[in-house]
């Protein structure tokens, strides 16, 4: 089910009075967000579940063997408890998949088993880096599987018809399960920091299982750490009027940059991309800079539902973005753009590689790797490491010219100007690397990049005004004002207004055509 | 009297809160208002719409409203029979006339369109011009489905004698058809009556037109024309899913001709429509009366899509079928489109025109001396 859908609010309309009844049970609490949040993801597709059950098993196995329990298969019982529930469900809902999923499933347990009968000789240091693996792999087999087996099968089958070996690619017929990057990134890194002793292991299976699967964030993030939403989930959670009203704008905030702007900008995107050679050059700039506003509001729309939506619940969710198109440099983008998943790549792989210790040339190819591989990771496809590719390769540029320090040493008569002018550079920077990120093929991409420069009036520019100028002039008041959302610091009367200019706008101004959010495939 | 004081105090927050809430909701309301018309000025169409006593929705008698579009300010008049019509009509039809009854919906109506540029009125004048004596009576009423156009033609348009009845059919009417529960298929496949009535809303809207502050506000204000088109298409929506609920219930109920809930939906409406639509000329042949049926072709991109080919009518229904495609292919591309481009797509009056010829041509050719009794 999706946040905006009449079913969310079905759902959500039952959920929250229940979550309010039983909120100072804090275990009945935990197990209904865990069964809410089942059903979210299982409203998708029910065999979905045992992706993230299975997921949530390991680290969850893995993560106390790493700490050093040597409880060995004993710590067995809940999860399998848990997988065998969920198998239940797919049994009940999808019994023509239970028998695969079953077999596949029960394998998998076998493998744990064995893995650790015969860890248990082990010293403490080769388990732990064992366990270690067995999640890392179990989570990137996951989304190797599932989201790029079909890519790279095809690539293979490619390149070795080319050196004149013929192979047919294989096909799985794999659906690609919703948020499967988000929440297989999110329990890594609880194994992953386990490891590196910056945190230890929870031995409540109902409060890991609920922290992986949280629905507000599930499947499109933040991409929370778990050192950050775990505890929350092991203390009573304070419903304050004051999180209610956040929580409810920062909701109706999302909702309204989710339907309201970005869907009326995909209108304009969609055409222009669809067929980027019927179109005028001027409707090519405007489809750009169209989409530009449209993965952002998408997004950032969706992050703040499920920000609002957490503290509604008495949680507090990562900020995920902060207005990354006043962004000065490619580094500060990244300080602004999804910002979960570029702080997740910076301290699990970036700083891993060596970061920016060592000679320069490492630290740029550690840039690039980090940011090819951060392309990959929001879909298998060239034109997604081409677009990972542009951004390395700015931050290279970026870096070798000094352009972070040389802003700030500026002097006081010379930084706005500059400013501004990093700001539209930086700008329009973003907007040639959507290009490659939206478009179908590197074809259809540099044709866009040809043809579009063109200065001229068209209609769709029209469109594009209309739905982002209220987020332009909200967002320049917050960036010149220093707050972090549009209502902070207004007075109430002021308030009631925007809530009546948003309820309005979702009413009226929304897109006849609904889109799923963008980053759901991702 | 401490627990007085508490009682008071109470009392008092409840009356504080009552008034923040109503002055709240009333500057809501003016706030909509503002936005609307700044943001996105809403079409103000709205709709004079009361109970028959034969349990279809009707035109209110006499009623005058205005309808206004970025391209048409329009005022809208009804007859004390429900017409839209500048004229009365008597239940006997005058000697040496002949009457045609237009059954149909807005487009037949002529939304969006001055009294004398819709069909109605055009083809009393291009056939009186031939020299024919024609008084052309609108039965159309906004938002009717084929099952109620089927009713209307029962209970009232047979007792006005006229000589052709043109139905209107559109793409829109396999959705529409799922909603009223007037007829039910029997186990041959032919629409039977039912007792059912089908006035969605027309209760409350009566209740509410008694108050000059509602007509006020169906006539002027752009928030109630948005809320009543949102809550409109939200209901009709609701309505159509119970309604193909039901025909899929039923359908796999009866063998023949609609068999099964393994059909799909589509498949339900289409044979549905097509049944109701032969039924409606059948029922016309029966009181000797002749039946045309006026397809109004989907606009998509200045170019005409028909849903006829959809159907599954006999022959001799087939053959009664009248589009104005081939006249709309012809019109230049230059000129002001057939339909209304910023309004709810009704026709525009050039749309009326190449209709009104096409329906002309239509009767005469496929229908020789048609209308030789009442030659003038």
């Amino acid at each position: 089910m999706i946040f905006f859908q009449p079913v969310f609010f079905a759902f959500f309309a039952i959920f929250y009075p229940l979550y309010i009844v039983l909120r100072r049970r804090l275990v009945l609490q935990n197990g209904l967000i865990l069964i809410g949040s089942y059903i979210f993801y299982g409203w998708w597709d029910v065999r979905f579940l045992i992706l993230i059950t299975i997921s949530t098993a390991v680290d969850f196995v893995c993560g106390l063997i790493i700490a050093g329990d040597r409880s060995g298969l004993r710590l067995l019982g809940a999860p399998f408890a848990l997988l065998a529930m969920v198998l239940a469900a797919i049994g009940v809902f999808a019994p023509e998949s239970i028998l695969l999923i079953g077999v596949l499933t029960g394998l998998g347990a076998l493998v744990l088993i064995a893995l650790l009968a015969a860890s248990q000789a082990m010293e403490d240091a080769g388990r732990a880096r064992l366990f270690l693996t067995v999640s890392i792999v179990t989570n990137l087999g996951i989304l190797g599987v599932f989201k790029y087996f079909g890519f790279f099968a095809a690539e293979f089958a490619q390149v070795a018809s080319a050196v004149g070996w013929q192979v047919d690619a294989i096909t799985l017929n794999l659906v690609l399960p919703v948020g499967i990057s988000f929440y297989t990134f999110q329990t890594m890194s609880y194994t992953i920091d386990i490891y590196r002793r910056d945190m230890q292991p929870t031995r409540n299976l109902l409060q890991f299982s609920a922290f992986v699967s949280f629905f507000p964030q599930l499947v499109a993030g933040p991409i929370e750490r778990a050192r950050n939403l775990l505890p929350q989930f092991s203390k009573p959670r304070e419903i304050t009027r004051k999180n209610l009203h956040d929580g409810a704008l920062l909701f109706l905030w999302g909702f309204y940059k989710k339907v309201v702007i970005a869907d009326n900008l995909a209108v304009v995107s969609d055409r222009i991309f669809t067929d980027p050679a019927t179109q005028a050059p001027a409707e090519l700039l405007a489809g750009v800079l169209a989409f530009t506003f449209q993965i952002y509001c998408d997004f950032s729309g969706y992050s703040d539902m499920a920000r609002g939506l957490a503290k509604m619940l008495g949680f507090e969710l990562l900020l995920n973005f902060k207005m990354p198109y006043f962004s000065l440099t490619p580094s500060d983008f990244w300080q602004r753009w999804h910002i979960s998943l570029s702080t997740w790549l910076r301290d699990y792989l970036y700083i891993p590689l060596g970061g920016n210790r060592g000679k320069l040339s490492k630290t740029y190819r550690n840039l690039a790797l980090t940011m090819l591989l951060g392309g990959l990771w929001h879909g298998a496809a060239w034109t997604f490491v081409a677009w990972g590719a542009f951004h390395g390769a700015i931050l290279i540029v970026y870096r070798i010219a000094n352009i972070d320090h040389r802003l700030k040493a500026l002097n006081s008569n010379l930084r706005v100007p500059a400013m501004v002018a990093a700001t539209v550079i930086m700008f329009l920077l973003a907007m040639i690397s959507w290009v490659f990120f939206r478009a179908d093929s590197f074809g259809d991409a540099f044709y866009i990049l040809r043809h579009m420069w063109m200065p001229a009036w068209s209609e769709s520019y029209g469109i594009v005004f209309f739905a982002i100028t209220p987020l332009v002039i909200a967002e320049l008041l917050m960036r010149l004002t220093g707050r972090v959302n549009p209502w902070d610091r207004l007075p109430k009367f002021a308030v009631f207004n925007l809530v009546l200019f948003l309820l309005y706008s979702i009413m009226f101004l929304v897109a006849t055509t609904g889109q799923k959010f963008i980053y759901f495939d991702f | 009297m401490t627990q007085q004081t508490h009682k008071l105090g109470f009392a008092t927050r409840v009356a504080k809160w009552v008034v923040i809430c109503a002055v709240g909701f009333v500057y809501a309301g003016f706030f909509g208002e503002a936005f609307l018309r700044v943001m996105d000025p809403q079409l103000r169409m709205p709709r004079f719409i009361t109970g028959t006593d034969y349990g279809i929705r009707g035109n209110i008698p006499n009623a005058v409203y205005r309808q206004v579009t970025p391209e048409a300010d329009v005022i809208m008049r009804i007859n004390a029979q429900g017409m839209r019509s500048n004229q009365e009509f008597t239940l006997e039809k005058p000697a040496g006339v002949c009457r045609i009854g237009l059954m149909g919906d807005s487009y037949f109506m002529g939304y969006e369109a001055e009294y004398d540029d819709t069909v109605g009125a055009l083809l009393e004048t291009r056939l009186s011009d031939l020299g024919y004596r024609i008084e052309v009576l609108n039965f159309a009423v906004s938002g009717f489905s084929t099952e109620e156009m089927l009713r209307e033609f029962e209970a009232r348009t047979v007792n006005y004698d006229p000589d052709i009845v043109i139905a209107q059919f559109g793409a829109g009417d396999f959705e529409d058809n799922m909603r009223p529960g007037l007829y039910k298929l029997d186990a041959a496949g032919i629409p039977q009556p039912t007792n059912a009535s089908y006035l969605p809303g027309v209760s409350i809207r009566d209740r509410l037109m008694q108050s000059a502050v509602y007509r006020m506000l169906i006539n002027h204000s752009h928030l109630y024309s948005g809320v009543r088109e949102w809550a409109g298409l939200t209901v009709k929506k609701i309505l159509t899913k119970i309604g193909s609920m039901r025909r899929q219930k039923d359908a796999s109920a009866t063998n023949a001709p609609v068999e099964g809930a393994a059909e799909s939906l589509r498949k339900i409406q289409t044979r549905y429509t097509s049944a109701l639509l032969e039924l409606s000329h059948q029922r016309a042949e029966a009181f000797g009366i002749e039946w045309f049926m006026l397809e109004v072709p989907v606009p998509i991109y200045k170019a005409y899509l028909s849903s006829v080919d959809e159907l599954e009518l006999d022959d001799a229904t087939m053959d009664r079928v009248i589009s104005p495609i081939a006249k709309f292919d012809k019109h230049p591309r230059s000129e002001p489109w057939l339909y209304r481009e910023k309004g709810h797509s009704h026709f525009s009056p050039s749309g009326h025109s190449l209709v009104t010829d096409a329906l002309i041509e239509g009767m005469f050719d496929k229908v020789g001396g048609i209308f030789e009794h009442c030659k003038k």
